[in-house]
């Protein structure tokens, strides 16, 4: 364990307090030091040093960014609030509560064909007063709007056939249940370099938000059968790729380091699509044909957990390399949505404040379209800005030629 | 001159000394003890912390083994916030064999320890970080014992039962009647008068004993341990063979305790006990054969400490040592009425010698109370025990000092001054109203302040900012002078690898460092348009945002590699404000990633890996400049016997022997300091010899001093 969280490595130089965004709005957050290795410490003696204020850490990582000592600072408050939080201590209506927001594909397929009804009545004032003082989902949130028609059934209709070269698909809940287009687009832009897409064997929710509310046994289960279907298509020398930066760092980091779910035969052909995409056209071997008349001006939100993973490098690369694209890289703030965190009601002015500095920065550029890698903030940020948010991905294929 | 008149004094303040205060004390006699720096100074602050079964003993020493077992269950009683019942473990190795265990568990039964043999895999569940190899294990009611606590609160027993004690006093010299000592000379220059004067100052008795004309010969036994930064073992772990060499590991409170060695030193050096490198190297050597986990544990401190073994029989030829404990009338011996001395024995049984000498000063007196010290609590010993709801920053005083929290005012001083043991001001406080602390050293003794992780890199200035504002006659730089120092000699012989960082870490946040040698030099960068970047940088700390700054100001294509904020630029408002600015540029800042390997063709660097973007899409640029800085950043890394520049093996000015890495003395230049990549004129990085035609080194990173990259006009 402590060879994984690299316990050893801290030296106490608190530059990860610096960079925690709770830290900064939340006087009753102790910070990543103390919860983390410090607490770790104590932890080891005795499990009652348990700090319930760790409910609080968002999970963005943006402390291990800023550790010179690569501590997984973050890693270990997931694994204290595994190992020692409130599982099962948790009671009534907000049990209920983050079930619900944990289950994010669960709820998903529940709610798909009832779709206008349930997009419609989670959108009504009395149901949400209702949600927000019985099960304690903020009345200022909107759900994500479920689709009529799921991803994968609209798939079934694509003909796959005519490629003999394929990469596989990890579309996600997200492009599943509620916003189908991205995982359209993703097809176009394979298909028209000449790759056909499968999709896994078994796709199961990553289980991100399983981990966040302290499911972790629910989320292994669902990573077990996540990662036989990535083995399989790997098999077939097929990478497997996504669209949804969240997704694609729960499977390669959190998989092993907060399960303990063993997948470094796998880890490294599971990719965002814009790393594989910037790989093939850097090395020469992919060549795309963009519209001549393409205008858009974009500002790039790096999401916390791209960040984590450094692959905005990527995905702004990308874009540059579209023409027409008048593109300002934002400075990198967290949005504060963090996952279903802000969901909570008791987390909204939290979510708000951390989210605050971003929001300006955004609203300081007139007309412009916000690109980012991370489905909940694109939630947070329409909501919070009234801006357009689009993944890297949809702008490549909205300025390709037809 | 007021002369108090006492009942008894005792002199040292030791495990020994305060619970003969405190038994003393419980009997009702009028008690001082003089003690000639702060409690717990002598052994009983240095070392092991076990509360042994007697298992250690059993089979060369049954009666040792017999007061063991005994005190150990008196002191779960007694004194529950000090002893954690970890039990304990006795494993064989391969090499042991079987044959030690079966005499062992048969003699540990004979002295009435529990002893209970064990199948390797059931070892193995109840403690995983046990060696995997094990033939066989015992279990035994080993225990660990807070050495400072246990003596806290014996002395605090003591005092609210009405004895006195006088810190940093010693005892120059016993006054005398004839041939009756009547009480005692102190360094203040007071003469104190008692009925009877106990010595119980450990090694140190024989000096006192001498000048009163008794002769008592010791035999100073040296005994070094190293300290790991947190638990890797719930039990205390020993080897089951004939007692050796770091046989034993001790959970003690957060920390991890391995130990000892054993040596004979000479009499004059006691003063100035401390474990050598090449001991901590044979520590760890064999450390890992009991919890292999020890190879990549951080090893935060090492430290020694003396045994007080008595010479039994001074005609012979010092070969007949006890180990047990030695209690000296010294007027049936000597012909010294009025004097008594209690020593030998252990931490374990301190309780048995202080019955043992106060059943005789008592007799002396005509005394008939009888001790209770067996049967009463020890303050802080109500059963108070951190629970999941107490306040977080309260929790580990409430583990430290058990029902004593509730004499702290944590409504005013909750805030947290030492981070890595959570001391809070109350905490502070507490200390020095009930235990007279004057300086940083006591502090640490009594609260846990400093004895973390960090040593007290982050929060020695914060605590002495505190002590200072509540003692109010010292000032905050004073306290802090020699405790750094303090601190330095127990880190300097473990000083490598991530204590090598946090020693740097400690000089730049404690000290006047300043790196020498600042210079600028001028590179030529050459463009190539066919390229990504024309520079990419390692390090986004003070040296890498600089340069990065004048060369995307001179129109170069720039992207910054920086893992981690860098402590030079954590003192600004916003501690990500430089590098994005850089970024606002147009220069490429990739945080949190570091560069791995370089790939080298015709002297040149080709490419750059780092851990993020990985190999198959490394960096490319016309030009590389290396600012990592020194051993903090990871710019330079270090274990037991290398110095190496981790990402392209640069040439180094760095020697390979460990002793020359640092000086002993805190505030002197340091050579570590001064480590870094060979450069040629041009600033261009030396490998195999060589420099390298494009790669540059900047910032702290240089050896000999810190060079600054300007752009050239042309
Ligand atoms: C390396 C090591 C490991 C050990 N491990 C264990 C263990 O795990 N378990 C265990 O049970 N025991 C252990 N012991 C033994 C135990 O630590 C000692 O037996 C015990 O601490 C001795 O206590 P003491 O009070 O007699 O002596 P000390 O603690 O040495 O106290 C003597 C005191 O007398 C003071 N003094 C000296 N001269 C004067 C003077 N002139 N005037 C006033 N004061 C004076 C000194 O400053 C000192 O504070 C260990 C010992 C060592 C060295
Ligand atoms: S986790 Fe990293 S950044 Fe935080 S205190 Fe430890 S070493 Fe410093
Ligand atoms: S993961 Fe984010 S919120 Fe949690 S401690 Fe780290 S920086 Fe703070």
């Amino acid at each position: 364990m402590q060879e994984i969280t690299k316990l050893e490595s801290c030296l106490k130089c608190n530059l990860c307090t610096l960079a925690c965004p709770m830290m900064e709005v939340n006087p009753d957050y102790p910070g990543p030091k103390k919860a983390g290795p410090d607490g770790e410490r104590y932890r080891l003696k005795d499990p009652a040093f348990y700090d319930y204020a760790l409910k609080y850490c968002l999970n963005c990582k943006r402390c291990e960014v800023a550790c010179p000592s690569d501590v997984h600072v973050g890693d270990m408050i997931q694994l204290a609030r595994i190992n020692y939080g409130s599982q099962g201590k948790r009671r009534g209506m907000k049990g209920l509560r983050d079930w619900t927001l944990a289950s994010t594909d669960l709820v998903g397929s529940l709610s798909t064909p009832f779709a206008p009804i349930v997009n419609g009545v989670l959108k009504t004032k009395p149901v949400k007063a209702l949600m927000h003082s019985t099960i304690a989902v903020d009345k200022h949130r909107t759900f994500p709007a479920y689709t009529h028609q799921k991803f994968v059934k609209w798939f079934r209709g694509q003909d796959q056939s005519g490629f003999d070269r394929f990469v596989t698909y990890f579309h996600g809940c997200y492009v599943n249940y509620n916003y189908p287009e991205l995982g359209k687009d993703f097809v176009r832009i394979m298909n028209a370099a000449g790759y056909g897409v499968h999709l896994l064997e078994k796709e199961k929710c990553c289980g991100v938000a399983l981990m966040s509310n302290g499911f972790a046994s629910q989320a292994r289960k669902q990573g077990e059968i996540n990662l036989a279907s990535i083995r399989k298509a790997a098999a077939a020398g097929e990478p497997v790729l996504t669209t949804s930066s969240t997704c694609t760092f729960t499977m390669r980091d959190e998989y092993p380091h907060v399960l303990g779910l063993e997948n470094s035969d796998v880890r490294d052909s599971l990719m965002l699509a814009t790393r594989w995409l910037y790989g093939k056209i850097s090395s020469g071997e992919l060549r795309f044909k963009f519209r001549k008349d393409f205008k858009m001006k974009v500002v790039y939100h790096t999401s916390c957990h791209i960040q984590k993973m450094g692959w905005q490098f990527y995905s702004i690369e990308l874009l540059k390399m579209i023409p027409g694209v008048e593109l300002t890289v934002l400075d990198q703030n967290c949005c504060g949505i963090a996952g279903t965190f802000g969901f909570k009601k008791e987390n909204y002015p939290f979510s708000q404040a951390i989210g605050s500095k971003l929001f300006d920065d955004i609203l300081a550029i007139p007309d412009a379209i916000v690109s980012t890698d991370c489905e909940t903030c694109k939630w947070q940020i329409e909501m919070s800005t009234g801006r357009t948010v689009l993944n890297p991905i949809e702008i490549f294929a909205k300025a390709l030629e037809a | 001159m007021s002369v108090k008149e006492y009942n008894v004094i005792i002199v040292g303040g030791g495990v020994t000394g305060a619970a003969t205060a405190r038994d003393c004390a419980l009997r009702g006699l009028r008690t001082l003890l003089v003690e000639r720096g702060d409690i717990c100074d002598g052994a009983s602050g240095r070392n092991h912390g076990l509360l042994h079964s007697g298992a250690r003993y059993a089979v060369t020493d049954r009666e040792g083994a017999m007061e063991c077992i005994i005190e150990n269950r008196i002191l779960r009683k007694i004194a529950s916030n000090c002893v954690e019942q970890t039990e304990g473990l006795f494993i064989s190795l391969p090499e042991d064999g079987l044959d030690y265990q079966a005499n062992f568990i048969s003699k540990c039964r004979e002295a009435g320890i529990n002893a209970e043999a064990m199948d390797p895999k059931e070892a193995l569940r109840l403690e995983p970080a046990v060696n995997p190899s094990i033939i066989g294990a015992v279990k035994v009611p080993d225990a660990s014992v807070d050495p400072f606590r246990l003596v806290d609160a014996n002395i605090l027993d003591a005092t609210r039962h009405g004895a006195d004690v006088l810190k940093f006093t010693a005892v120059t010299s016993l006054v005398k009647d004839g041939s009756r000592v009547v009480g005692v000379k102190t360094s203040s220059g007071e003469t104190i008068h008692a009925d009877m004067v106990v010595l119980a100052a450990g090694i140190w008795t024989a000096d006192i004993a001498r000048e009163a004309g008794a002769h008592i010969e010791m035999m100073p036994s040296k005994g070094s341990l190293i300290i790991f930064g947190h638990r890797v073992a719930n039990m205390v772990i020993n080897r089951c063979r004939k007692p050796a060499n770091a046989d034993i590991l001790v959970p003690g409170d957060v920390v991890s305790v391995l130990g000892t060695t054993s040596d004979k030193v000479p009499m004059d050096t006691i003063d100035d006990m401390r474990c050598t490198p090449d001991e901590a190297d044979l520590l760890l050597k064999e450390g890992i054969q009991l919890v292999p986990a020890l190879a990549n544990t951080r090893i935060i401190r090492a430290y020694a400490g003396v045994r007080p073994l008595v010479v039994a029989d001074p005609s012979g030829d010092g070969r007949n040592v006890s180990r047990g404990i030695v209690l000296l009338d010294h007027e049936e011996r000597d012909g010294i009425a009025g004097l008594i001395t209690i020593t030998g024995g252990k931490l374990t049984t301190a309780r048995l010698m202080a019955e043992m000498a106060t059943d005789l000063v008592c007799s002396k007196l005509g005394v008939s109370a009888k001790c209770e010290t067996a049967v009463r609590k020890l303050p802080g010993s109500e059963g108070r025990k951190p629970e999941y709801g107490d306040p977080s920053f309260q929790k580990a005083a409430i583990g430290r000092h058990g029902g004593e929290v509730s004499k702290m005012n944590f409504a005013e001083g909750s805030e947290v001054i030492c981070e890595c043991e959570s001391v809070t001001k109350a905490e502070i406080i507490y200390a020095v109203e009930n235990f007279g602390v004057r300086n940083l050293p006591d502090l640490r003794r009594h609260t846990r302040v400093g004895m973390g992780t960090c040593q007290s890199s982050l929060c020695a200035k914060k605590v002495a900012a505190v002590l200072a504002e509540i003692l109010k006659d010292v000032t905050a730089e004073e306290l802090v002078a020699g405790y750094m120092n303090e601190r330095w000699k127990g880190i300097t012989p473990v000083m490598w690898g991530n204590t090598l960082r946090e020693a740097e870490y400690m000089i730049r946040a404690n000290s006047e460092f300043a790196v020498a040698g600042r210079h600028t030099v001028k590179p030529e960068f050459s463009r190539d348009e066919k390229l990504p970047f024309d520079v990419v940088i390692i390090g986004g700390g003070w040296a890498g945002c600089s340069v990065a700054e004048k060369l995307s100001d001179a129109g170069l294509r720039v992207c910054v590699v920086s893992e981690g904020l860098s402590l030079a630029v954590s003192g600004a408002e916003k501690p990500y404000a430089r590098l994005a600015a850089l970024q606002r540029k147009g220069v490429t800042v990739l945080r949190g990633d570091r560069a791995v390997a370089g790939i080298f063709e015709d002297g040149r660097l080709v490419s750059l890996t780092t851990r993020n973007l990985g190999a198959e899409t490394p960096l490319r640029a016309a030009n590389y400049i290396l600012a990592s800085g020194k051993f903090f950043s990871c710019g330079l890394c270090s274990d037991r016997d290398h110095i190496w520049e981790p990402v392209f093996g640069a040439d180094l000015n760095a020697p390979l022997v460990r002793t020359e890495w640092y000086s002993p003395e805190f505030g002197a230049p340091q050579p570590f300091m001064a480590y870094g990549v060979l450069t040629d004129d041009s600033a261009r990085v030396m490998k195999g010899g060589k420099a390298v035609a494009n790669l540059y080194a900047a910032g702290d990173i240089v050896a000999d001093g810190c060079v600054s990259l300007s752009t050239d006009k042309s």
